[in-house]
């Protein structure tokens, strides 16, 4: 992975050129000239960038995603007691969290919520109701 | 606990038919049930990778994803005892080959990196809060930032582009992801490389912003600071709003 030691020595590399060419451009600066953007939390960003993606994929890849997305799969195993307690909980906890998000965006944003959630283990899921 | 050494041959068979698929004899198995076990692990491990890279998914679509799914789990053997950490397993295999390059896809280094990054920053363990004082000079004092955070660096800005306009921008792009102190949740900046050098500087090299500003000045050839004085203020009070910067190293 990138070290940012590395990253510094890089940045400092453009930021000379980047000042220099600022400098033939327009001979003073404007309060711009720091702007940067905020991108948002991980889900917002994810959700921005899952929907851009996604447009440029086919139809039949886009259904192949969205297949995807099932997750454990309702049919994948076929006992149909993968994680359903939890993907409701799921739901709700994601529901909960994005007030705002429309119909459409709601399969997207649960997923996007999701990620660091259940990413962390990503253990426990399936057969939980069985131990229990 | 020890094994006796046909139990770990036996463990060792069933894990590689369980990734590959290519069935061995195994005593003790019943005909025609072992194939539940490659379902079931394949599973996981296809619903770990689809959950952390879900724009990676979006960006290659379903059928190039299974292909970089299949391919990590027949040749490149999981380690991790942790399945969270299988992901960051993914990523490295994907690099090591240089899958991105092979299939045409040169941001797809880039992208599992990003997606990676964001599990990495939401599930490392607390770094120590440093002391600090919400009161005090932006450009005199030397400021506190919120450790909890990773600068990275992109060839491919594909953490604001789709893909196929990600392309076409090659060059050097810099993200900055940060955990917030409450809710744990994590923020991602889209910054300059000018944005990136104060940052650093202001935390690596312990100065403090009037001397990052007099540099700047310097090397601008500014005489007047007053635009740039009201840029670095707007930058890093808009940081400090946003909690990457928690306050002054109080004196």
């Amino acid at each position: 992975m990138k070290t940012d030691k590395k990253i510094l020595k890089s940045a400092t590399m453009i930021a000379g050129a980047l000042l220099t060419t600022t400098l033939a451009a327009t001979p003073s600066f404007g309060a711009d000239i720091l702007a940067y953007n905020h991108l948002g939390t991980g889900a917002q960003v994810r959700s921005h960038l899952i929907d851009m993606n996604r447009n440029q994929v086919n139809p039949m890849e886009a259904s192949v995603v969205k297949f995807a997305e099932l997750k454990c799969g309702e049919g994948k195993c076929g006992e149909g007691k993968c994680g359903e307690g939890d993907k409701k909980k799921d739901a709700k906890k994601s529901e909960a969290t994005t007030s705002e998000a429309t119909t459409s965006e709601a399969t997207t944003t649960k997923a996007a919520e999701s990620k660091s959630a259940e990413a962390k283990c990503g253990e426990g899921k399936c057969g939980e109701g069985e131990k229990k | 606990m020890h094994l006796r050494k046909e139990t770990i041959t036996i463990q060792e068979r069933l894990g590689e038919y369980c990734r590959t698929g290519v069935e061995l004899e195994l005593p003790g198995v019943t005909p025609g049930r072992i194939h539940h076990y490659r379902r079931l692990i394949s599973n996981v491990v296809n619903d770990t990778l689809h959950t952390a890279f879900p724009i990676t998914v979006a960006a290659l679509g379903g059928n190039q994803w299974e292909l970089l799914v299949q391919d990590f789990f027949a040749d490149g053997i999981p380690k991790t005892p942790q399945v969270w950490k299988l992901p960051l397993e993914f990523y490295q295999y994907h690099t090591g080959r240089e899958t991105g390059k092979r299939i045409g896809k040169p941001f797809l280094d880039d992208l599992l990196y990003f997606e990676w990054m964001e599990i990495e920053i939401h599930t490392m363990p607390d770094r120590p809060f440093p002391d600090f004082v919400t009161e005090g000079d932006l450009f005199n004092d030397r400021l506190v930032f919120n450790p909890e955070h990773e600068i990275i660096q992109l060839s491919f800005p594909v953490h604001t582009h789709p893909v196929r306009k990600a392309i076409d921008l090659e060059g050097e792009h810099y993200a900055l992801l940060y955990r917030m102190p409450e809710s744990g949740h994590v923020q991602f900046l889209d910054l300059s490389a000018l944005n990136i050098y104060i940052i650093t500087r202001l935390q690596e090299e312990k100065v403090t912003l009037n001397e990052i500003k007099n540099e700047i000045a310097r090397v601008a050839g500014i005489e007047s600071g007053r635009y740039l004085d009201e840029a670095l203020q707007k930058f890093l009070g808009d940081l400090m709003e946003r909690k990457l910067i928690f306050g002054f190293i109080q004196n």
